[in-house]
């Protein structure tokens, strides 16, 4: 081509078409992710119109708060209150605390004194806007009114010691790396973050004499990371035994600390369960208080404590283990892979089967205080081989003093109390109550938690059953010296049952709930030891041969009542229930067993770590997905029905204005569902991300649901006015993008340890109205919380979203919380259904366990919030149950959760991460929700959904399915503060946002232009063509 | 050689293009999420870009350089699409830098090759 102008032409044609192939997929991306880019811009592509007189009420869900200001300053001041509460005093020698800060000086000691952790990362960071003041304890100290040595700050601030500040993922206070990828390798480091000896000047040393040495000792938490016993640490010349030891420069430095101090008080930074008997050994050091991921507000909590301003209640949840790298659950925590996964030459699995790894959880139900206290008890009864070595970390016989540092449940005060288990009646089938009656008999006002365990028949080599397990607890209110109070703790005898495998009920099925006929054991006590010293004193009518670890505990026979069955009772608690998760028993899969579960018959037995295991075929088809194959079934489903209904025709108005739905049998329902298209049921099973589609022919408006444990986390929600449009200007709620608090961070509570070491319901169901305030005030309907998986190890990095290692504990956490969140009209979503009790490869690991272990522990975790529907929603985990992913188990989605425990609220996945293993069809069949993403499968082997559109459309089961995971959520959003603003007049108007005018005018102008110079192009050719002939 | 003899600027550019074409194609196997689309624009691109080097036709040595332009830019940002949670993850945090380092590399690339083949309509293709 050499006509100029021709090539001219052919550039600019070039520029402008190349320009429109770029515009038309970015526009395409754009209006794929047109909820992300709505919520990120504060844009929205509906808006809701009254179309009738505007007189209609139409708000259901009122706050209490005149204010966004008034309920920030609500939070705050709770968020302090939980961490009082939730701080544990666990030694306190000479009175050491309080300290009197009017004529003490403090010392703050570690480096993690000025690098604290206040929270995790990811799903429960505590990100803050830079208005708000995130309080460390240096910080807390400050605004409290401590005199604090400030050469030792000065000495932490400056660049030597920063240099080996705990700095991971670009967040200060973190030594984790999370990762979202797939590892064969264990995590091999962490970082404690402690500086040298060598850095403390002689000045600065001197500057500490004489002053109240306040020591912190931290480690952290994230999302996607754990701990691994065979870590080294990270930081430049110190080193530690396991990473939840005390390293040698924390040593060192409390060394020093009791050299120059007055006194040694030493502050336990961490969710996860610490080695610390070597403090509590130490006679020179005065106090040890636990005070966990306080959250950016509960140092002040703790600052307190320390003063004595506040007497602290708290009691731990969870038990601190001399070395609890030598629990039955540590034996199988980490990487374990198939030998015959995608990394092997088999050939039988692919990287995109996500299913290379698995765990086995042989310790069955012995968790925790479980393991501990049953051995304990078995010792002193001498069964069950409990004496042998195996389990002791000192090669001598097993010995229960040398494994406990301090007890689950255990905790002081600075005044004392003494407790009498007055009665406890019981109806099985009923409810039952314990009485007690606490007296202050100490010297200063405080408040005190009364524990009610149980121990249950055991037979030897029959069910499992742990020696005792908590049922339910209360709090008093604050005591003055001298006053007593007579205080009920309720519980439901349901849960003394223990989960028999083999038990044939009367109607043939196998599998039950079973109350053994004998004797049951109610105590109380100041932790789990304290309770089953009491019980064994109780049944063996002397305290000769018990066990006390701390010099507070009483052993009181008379703190345990009997109460007797006659009659094995197998049917009471067994409606509907059987065996649905038999396929987690790995031995199920081979001809002889190849795994020994742990049996209180014999402690020696089951110590093994399970590896080398090859996938079965039968095991394969879990492990490789897409189990589903959509066919042509039934007679069709009606879709896209025009029968006049809208959304809010499901809302009945309660007598105090909130709303309730019709009930769930009710045939409106499926007039209303009919009314869907299945391009819009499409559309909302599989890109429920962050932002729910609207469904527009039933008046369903786009809604929002975000992590996470701490209140809507700031990384996802950036500040009240986040989710507002000035469409919304008129709702009562409405925090516009001006306002002062618009930009103001909500994940500002104390992570769950700390909230359930307060033992008091009161404060979390007010923590879940907060949250329910927040919802309101941000416009948010779902909260992703609570997390209520179980620290299964204190390895569990992620330990910080979840409350506790019992299940009872976090079964009524988790019921008062969503309580308080739903009263507000919040749809409290708790997480991760089920067993993701480690971080690493949680993205596909097959877990296995019996299922006696599955229902008693994990699941019943989640039972109270799920039998009574206070949860409106779960979060499936990203893991797999026994070799099938988690929201495609239908034993569990369906059989357990719907027919067994009648729970009526939605499902839905976690963030798709592996588009094949989590993919939809494997998960619209089983019952397992929606999907938690945007475009997730665009990448997937299957595709999406709607490229599927035609195969769907002929299979008749899978849509009903698809029908009932929407009126799951329909019949539960109803009764939300979703429906503020909705009337029986409102329609939903699709508008364009600007960016998306702006991709159109683009393409458009792109679009002419090119065809403009395409034109003049050819012409430009053919006239010089014409010259060329002429 | 005699395929070089008497070209000019658009031959060579062109030539260039295919180089990064398939150096596009050969990262994009790399990328964490893909889409057979892409795969379908890049060899299309890469055939057309070979092909005039090979056949000295008038007509398509004149329209190559705008298809390949189109051809070329559709892969780079048509990969987006299945990318963009990806890239979202990293972005606020949630997973590390290099689960997307291949998808950047592959998209420069793509879109450098669809500059060169703009450049290439500019040109003649013999002198």
């Amino acid at each position: 081509m050499k006509n100029k102008k021709a090539r001219l032409w052919r550039g600019l044609t070039a520029i402008t078409a190349a320009l429109l192939a770029l515009l038309i997929p970015a526009t395409y991306t754009v209006n794929d992710n047109l909820s992300v880019l709505n919520s990120q811009l504060g844009t929205s592509s509906t808006s809701m119109v009254d179309t009738g007189d505007g007189t209609a009420d139409s708000v259901y869900y009122e706050s209490e708060f005149t204010s966004v200001a008034d309920l920030v300053a609500a939070k705050n001041e709770l968020a302090e209150q939980i961490s009082e509460e939730g701080s544990v005093l666990l030694k306190n020698e000479n009175s050491a605390l309080p300290i009197d800060k009017d004529t003490e000086t403090v010392t703050l000691w570690g480096m993690n004194s000025h690098t604290p952790t206040l929270g995790g990362m990811i799903g429960s960071s505590t990100s803050v806007a830079d208005s708000q003041t995130a309080y460390g304890i240096e910080e807390a100290l400050a605004a409290k009114g401590f005199t604090v040595n400030q050469d030792m700050i000065d000495l932490y601030s400056s660049d030597a010691a920063m240099a080996y500040a705990r700095t991971g993922f670009g967040a200060t206070g973190h030594g984790l790396t999370p990762s979202f990828t797939a590892t064969y390798e264990s995590p091999s480091s962490y970082q404690v973050g402690e500086i040298p000896a060598s850095l403390y000047t002689d000045d600065v040393l001197a500057s500490a004499d004489d002053t109240v040495a306040v020591v912190v000792i931290s480690r952290d938490s994230s999302e996607a990371a754990d701990y691994e016993v065979d870590m080294v640490n990270g930081t430049e010349g110190d080193s530690f035994e396991r990473p939840l030891a005390l390293s040698d420069y924390e040593k060192d430095m409390i060394e020093l600390a009791k050299e120059h101090s007055t006194k040694v008080i030493v502050l336990i930074n961490s969710d996860c369960a610490m080695e610390i008997d070597e403090l509590k050994q130490d006679d020179e050091i005065d106090s040890i208080l636990w005070v966990g991921l306080p959250g950016v507000n509960g140092f002040l909590g703790v600052a307190d404590v320390l003063s004595g301003d506040e007497n602290p209640s708290g009691h731990l949840s969870d038990t601190y283990a001399t070395n609890s790298a030598s629990s039955p659950a540590m034996q199988n925590f980490g990487v374990y892979t198939y030998t015959n996964s995608s990394q092997s030459s088999a050939g039988d699995l692919t990287s995109d089967d996500k299913g290379d790894w698995y765990i086995v959880e042989t310790e069955g139900i012995y968790v925790g205080y479980k393991y501990y206290e049953t051995r304990y008890e078995d010792s002193v009864l001498g069964q069950g081989n409990a004496d042998s070595t195996e389990g002791s970390s000192t090669g001598d016989a097993w010995s229960y003093e040398d494994k406990m540092t301090y007890p689950f449940g255990y905790g002081l005060s600075y005044t004392t109390f003494e407790q009498t288990l007055d009665d406890v009646t019981l109806e099985i089938g009923g409810t039952g109550t314990a009485t007690v009656t606490v007296t202050n008999t100490g010297d200063v006002a405080g408040k005190s938690v009364v524990q009610l365990y149980v121990q249950t028949p055991y037979t030897d080599g029959g069910v499992e059953k742990s020696a005792i397990q908590l049922l339910g607890f209360t709090k008093t209110d604050t005591l003055e010296p001298g006053d007593s109070v007579t205080v009920t703790v309720e519980f439901d005898p349901e849960y003394m049952s223990s989960y028999d495998e083999d038990m044939v009920k009367a109607d043939g099925t196998t599998g039950a709930w079973v109350l053994d006929a004998g004797d049951y054991y109610f105590a109380i006590g100041n932790g789990a030891h304290e309770a089953l010293n009491n019980v064994l004193a109780n049944k063996l009518g002397t305290t000769d041969g018990l066990t006390t670890i701390t010099d507070e505990e009483v052993i009181n026979a008379d703190n345990a009542i009997v109460w007797t069955l006659d009659t094995q009772d197998i049917e009471t608690y067994s409606e509907n229930v059987e065996n649905a998760l038999q396929d987690m028993d790995i031995n199920s899969y081979y001809d002889e067993d190849v795994v020994e579960y742990f049996t209180r018959s014999d402690w020696s037995a089951g110590w093994g770590t399970v590896t080398d295991l090859t996938a079965t075929d039968e095991m394969l088809v879990g492990l490789t997905n897409s189990n589903y194959e959509l066919t042509e079934n039934g007679d069709g489903v009606t879709w896209g029905a025009d029968n006049g209904l809208t959304l809010f025709d499901m809302v009945v108005i309660n007598d105090d204005g909130t709303t309730s739905a019709l009930d769930f049998d009710d045939e409106q329902w499926d007039l209303l569902l009919d009314q869907i298209t299945l391009d819009e049921a499409i559309q909302f099973i599989e890109k429920a991300g962050d932002d729910l589609e609207n469904i527009d022919s039933i008046v369903l408006p786009r809604l929002y649901q975000n992590d996470g444990p701490l209140g809507f986390t700031y990384d996802q929600v950036a500040g009240y006015a986040t989710r507002w449009t000035e469409n919304d200007s008129s709702e009562p709620t409405y925090v516009s993008s001006s306002d002062e608090y618009a930009a103001e961070s909500m994940n500002t509570m104390p992570t769950e340890p700390v909230v359930a070491a307060t033992f008091n319901t009161e404060l979390v169901e007010r923590e879940g109205e907060l949250f329910g305030e927040d919802g309101l005030w941000s416009n948010e309907v779902s909260l992703f919380a609570p997390g209520l998986n179980l620290h299964r190890t204190p390895y569990n990095a992620r330990n910080h979203e979840y409350y506790s290692e019992d299940s009872m504990l976090t079964n009524i956490m988790g019921v008062a919380v969503c309580t308080g969140g739903q009263s507000k009209g919040m749809m409290m979503e708790p997480k991760h259904l089920a067993f993701n009790e480690q971080e690493t490869n949680r993205s596909g690991v097959s877990t296995f366990m019996t299922e006696q272990a599955a229902r008693e522990n994990n699941l019943r975790a989640f039972q109270g919030a799920m039998s009574t529907n206070v949860a409106d929603g779960i979060m499936t985990s990203f893991n797999r149950v026994g070799t099938v992913y988690s929201s495609a188990h239908s034993g569990l989605m369906t059989q357990i959760v719907r027919n067994e425990w009648g729970y009526t609220g939605w499902l839905i996945t976690d963030m798709i991460n592996g588009a094949d293993y989590m993919n939809w069809r494997d998960i619209v069949a089983a019952g397992g929700g929606a999907c938690l993403t945007s475009s997730g499968y665009a990448g997937s082997t299957i595709g999406t959904m709607a490229a599927s559109k035609t195969a769907i459309s002929k299979d008749t089961e899978f849509q009903e399915q698809m029908k009932l995971i929407i009126k799951y959520y329909l019949y539960n959003i109803v009764e939300s503060s979703a429906m503020n603003g909705l009337t029986a007049d409102t329609e939903i108007v699709t508008n364009l946002t600007w960016f998306q005018i702006l991709c159109y005018a683009a393409i458009a102008v792109a679009a002419v232009l090119t065809v403009a110079f395409a034109a003049l192009w050819v012409l430009s050719l053919r006239k010089s063509k014409s010259q060329q002939d002429s | 050689m005699a395929i070089f003899a008497n070209k000019s600027g658009s031959f060579y550019t062109t030539g260039l293009a295919a180089i990064l074409t398939l150096v596009a194609l050969i990262v994009y196997n790399s990328v964490m999420y893909t889409y057979t689309l892409i795969y379908v624009l890049l060899v299309a691109a890469l055939v057309l870009e070979v092909l005039p080097l090979v056949w000295n036709n008038a007509i398509l040595t004149g329209v190559v350089p705008v298809v390949n332009a189109v051809l070329t830019g559709a892969a780079g940002m048509g990969s987006a699409v299945v990318m963009v949670n990806q890239i979202a993850y990293v972005v606020t945090g949630l997973d590390q830098m290099s689960t997307i380092v291949s998808y950047i590399v592959f998209a420069s690339v793509a879109i450098v090759a669809m500059l060169v083949n703009i450049v290439a309509a500019f040109l003649k293709w013999e002198k």
